[in-house]
């Protein structure tokens, strides 16, 4: 059997999506050679000219998690405030958003499915796991290590700061434990 | 919001409440009560308020937004987005139509080679995601995310793009 049961997904998911015909499909699943899953992205990108893009999110899929593009995300004095940066850059995960008690964390390795649980006990929140590209997530803690603090970052915290208190002082208004958020 | 959006808002909130019902995250006479207050609420003209969704979390209280998306993580697959930190791609903030972003309770966000990002409080609602498939014609990765975070992002874009100018004829 030369496809793993990941790849086999992820090769499915390119048929689904018109990427690959079913007669290619069938081409791949036949090679005689094992293929790791850098083999098979090598094979993917140049032999049958599957994007980075939709390699990345046919992954994804098949793991059952959404991409997500790190690269777009703003790191802000909230993104650390749960999950402690060292634990983030150990792991390789980068918390980018909070849904009520829903944290989302992008991760790079998805494969590790000790580092959802810890972050729950960590911070009591249910987790749900976006897919980063490992490099992308590299890139941004790198980009935080080497700028110092600067003008615009001073001014972009205090205009958070500044917005959080208007939204504290907007809640204090409502009582009820639903209320609509911002006057929806 | 404009009244050629009307028939998409109804549509809309028409479908997405079936599919909460349909799914069991709401009861059929919990919606038929929220379908009555939309009625009032569209007839206000007030586009922040013009959701069943909203007013099934918020004003009556028989289900959470949270449930709702965590719904879709489980049974749809679907990631979660929160855009309060994210960098809104520059050519989509600047030429989406908000009155469609309004009525669907969406907004293309993102784009990567062909595929568009789309967030959405009304993934439930398969005249929402026909629309937009049909405006963007590219593959499309959906997020689900929740009406208050969307809300605060068109009114930003609405504030930046400045008031709606009117065409005066002399």
């Amino acid at each position: 059997m030369a496809l793993g049961k990941i790849q086999t997904q992820i090769v499915a998911k390119l048929v689904e999506w018109a990427r690959l015909t079913s007669d290619q499909q069938a081409e791949i699943a036949a090679r005689p050679e094992d293929l790791s899953g850098e083999d098979l992205d090598k094979l993917l990108q140049d032999d049958y000219k599957v994007s980075p893009f939709q390699l990345f999110a046919a992954k994804g899929r098949a793991l059952g998690l959404a991409p997500f593009n790190v690269a777009h995300y703003k790191i802000n004095p909230t993104t650390f405030e749960r999950i402690p940066q060292e634990f983030c850059q150990e792991h390789l995960v980068l918390p980018v958003g909070q849904i009520g008690d829903i944290l989302l964390v992008a991760f790079a390795n998805p494969f590790d499915l000790a580092v959802p649980s810890k972050i729950n006990e960590m911070t009591g929140k249910r987790v749900v796991r976006l897919l980063a590209r490992e490099k992308d997530i590299r890139d941004k803690f790198a980009k935080g290590a080497d700028r110092p603090a600067g003008f615009a970052d001073v001014v972009e915290q205090i205009g958070q700061e500044y917005a959080e208190g208007e939204v504290e002082f907007s809640s204090e208004d409502v009582s009820e434990e639903y209320s609509w958020p911002s006057s929806l | 919001m404009s009244s050629e959006f009307r028939p998409i808002v109804m549509r809309a909130n028409r479908l997405l409440g079936a599919a909460l019902v349909d799914h069991n995250l709401v009861k059929l006479e919990d919606l038929e009560s929220a379908n009555e207050r939309l009625l009032e609420v569209i007839a206000s003209e007030q586009a922040r308020q013009m959701t069943v969704l909203g007013i099934l979390a918020y004003e009556l209280k028989v289900v959470r937004e949270e449930d709702v998306l965590q719904y879709l993580v489980d049974a749809e697959g679907l990631g979660l987005i929160d855009l309060r930190n994210y960098e809104i791609n520059e050519d989509l903030r600047k030429n989406v139509d908000l009155g469609a972003c309004w009525a669907t309770w969406s907004i293309p966000f993102d784009r990567e080679e062909d595929f568009t990002f789309v967030a959405t409080a009304y993934y439930l609602s398969p005249s929402v995601r026909t629309y937009w498939e049909k405006q963007l014609n590219t593959p499309i990765v959906w997020y689900g995310t929740t009406l208050e975070i969307l809300a605060d992002l068109f009114e930003k874009i609405e504030a930046e793009r400045g008031p709606v100018k009117t065409a005066v004829t002399t």
